[in-house]
């Protein structure tokens, strides 16, 4: 053997060069094999194996009706270093392969049966490298060699491992994957800030011209009083009882604008609220109307949440007195006020809330006056009022207080009445 | 000449009071018929045989605000050929053009001093009522 390593006979010339698989295939003992001494190969298999041995690019050759295997030093690698290399050499394929041999197989057969070369990029064919069994990737070819017959005697295999290109390309897909979401992620927190804020200053808009309409009236009322007191001294009384009843007016606007505007919700304000505590205080409150107007309030079994006590407490009272207020002229106001969690299909029906979030339903329900389903959203508005001012007293500002007090804990707040009948107030907010 | 006829439709009590005292400065003759919001409005004057010479109409007011009752005004055939003057607190351009376009006559801001009212009313009755 050594001896045949060393001095290469003549007629063995297309075995020179190709580095160590060269001298490898030079050294191995063909004649033990089914093609014999290479002296003995045709000439087909000995240009064929010239290229492959010489060539820079990976190359693999099955050769015979038993696909015995050559390769050359590029190819090497791709075997592994755990026993694969340089056994495969001069063994037949299924025995090599034996991993991947139905996978292969097919393309072997399909290009010995005289069909056209097979072309595969990035296919993965997971084969067993370095002592465990490797996904790889590979784009290859499997094209036919014939010989001297013109017969297909050999496949060679052209093929390059892509297993590092193809993971990058997944980590880039990847990354692209979960930078698309989280742009989406962004573009929808953006879209509901916008959102927020277009509502915010519609709001604000709102607020501005209410405010400067309703804090103009009286004060507008007080000046053209004083001017008639000026000229008519026969008037005076009366004319200062109105002007002491605008001032008055004037001041309850503004402490309520005020309360409205500090309505803020700063976390550390947020405690655990028994609704069932701070309805009995507001009942309290309101004991002796109560009793003057021979009301009956019902209320049993409401939750603990997380809230502003003051301005959870500021709710039930607005909700509370709206009942009281608006009751029926022909009968005794009866106010039932019950709360239950929230179901997710429930949750469908107000967009408005946070997703994720537990919430409790809470409903104030009165048999007063109630009102045409048409006003119930301007009824949250600020200062709106559906009568007159000598009918049912207040600023108008009660409910719009209520609405922004359930914003700031993340909730909704609606109504449904009939007018005659009574009216349902439903508020949504979050146990936690 | 025949007894004037003037129709306000204000919620307020201190405001027609006040409209009340320009106009007998105006003309003690003048006679004041009153609704307190829009709705109520549309009710008398549809319900009563004769008409009014000239509505003013408050632009805020509860169950029925002036543009709505405006609106319905102009689309009854009995009622869309009285004068109808806006009389209001605040005016922002908008709601003055708004309400010019649906048919309004005039539109006037409630003046901060009770002479202003007289001299206004003076000006719209001889121009419309003459």
């Amino acid at each position: 053997m050594l001896c045949m390593m060393t001095s290469t006979t003549p007629q063995w010339q297309f075995l020179q060069g190709g580095g160590e698989m060269g001298a490898l295939t030079r050294a191995y003992d063909w004649s033990a094999t089914a093609l014999g001494s290479p002296d003995t190969w045709p000439q087909s298999l000995r240009t064929t194996v010239s290229i492959v041995l010489n060539n820079r690019f990976p190359m693999f050759l099955f050769w015979g009706p038993e696909l015995l295997c050559f390769y050359n030093d590029g190819y090497r690698p791709i075997l592994g270093y755990d026993g694969k290399h340089p056994d495969a050499l001069g063994k037949p394929g299924d025995g090599v392969w034996t991993e991947v041999w139905l996978v292969i197989k097919p393309f072997i057969d399909q290009v010995l049966a005289g069909g056209p070369a097979i072309w595969s990029e990035d296919q993965l064919i997971p084969i067993h490298r370095n002592g465990r069994l490797e996904d790889v990737y590979w784009t290859f070819s499997f094209s036919p060699v014939a010989d001297e017959w013109n017969k297909v005697a050999g496949v060679l295999v052209t093929c390059t491992e892509t297993t590092e290109k193809v993971q990058q390309l997944a980590t880039v897909v990847e990354f692209s994957k979960e930078l698309k979401r989280q742009v989406a992620e962004r573009t929808a927190e953006l879209a509901a800030s916008n959102i927020r804020l277009r509502r915010s200053n519609l709001e604000l808009e709102q607020f501005a011209w209410v405010a400067s309409h309703d804090l103009q009236e009286p004060l507008r009322k007080v000046r053209v009083f004083t001017g008639m007191l000026k000229k008519n001294e026969q008037l005076s009384t009366e004319l200062l009882a109105k002007i002491d009843a605008s001032t008055a007016r004037m001041s309850k606007l503004i402490q309520d604008v005020l309360d409205f505007s500090r309505l803020t919700a700063p976390e550390e304000l947020f405690a655990d609220v028994h609704l069932d505590a701070a309805m009995r205080e507001v009942l309290t409150d309101f004991e002796l109307l109560i009793a003057e107007k021979r009301a009956v309030v019902q209320y049993h079994e409401l939750p603990v949440i997380r809230g502003i006590p003051l301005q959870i407490n500021q709710l039930l009272t607005n909700l509370l007195s709206n009942a009281l207020k608006f009751c029926h002229p022909q009968r005794h106001p009866h106010i039932e006020v019950t709360a239950v969690a929230v179901t997710p299909q429930e949750m469908a029906a107000y967009p408005e809330l946070v997703p994720g979030k537990k919430y409790c339903l809470l409903q104030v329900a009165d048999n007063g006056i109630g009102f045409g389903q048409q006003h119930a959203e301007q009824i949250f508005n600020i200062f709106q009022r559906l009568h007159s001012r000598e009918a049912f007293g207040g600023t108008g500002i009660g409910l719009a207080l209520c609405k922004k007090i359930v914003l700031n804990h993340q909730g909704s707040i609606s109504a449904r009445a009939v007018p005659g009948e009574g009216a349902v107030f439903t508020v949504l907010l979050p146990y936690e | 000449m025949n007894t004037r006829r003037l129709f306000l439709v204000d919620d307020d009590a201190d405001e027609q009071w006040i409209f009340n005292t320009a106009l007998n400065a105006v003309d003690p003759t003048i006679e004041l018929s009153r609704a307190a919001n829009g709705q109520d409005a549309i009710r008398q004057l549809a319900s009563s045989p004769s008409q009014p010479d000239v509505i003013f109409l408050d632009l805020n007011m509860p169950v029925m605000n002036g543009l709505e009752c405006l609106r319905q005004l102009k689309s009854n055939p009995g009622l869309s050929g009285i004068p109808t003057i806006m009389y209001s607190t605040t005016a922002d351009p908008q709601t003055i053009s708004q309400s010019r376009a649906m048919g309004a006559e005039d539109f006037i801001t409630k003046p901060y001093n009770f002479e202003e009212l007289v001299d206004a009313l003076r000006v719209v009755l001889s121009r419309i009522v003459a």
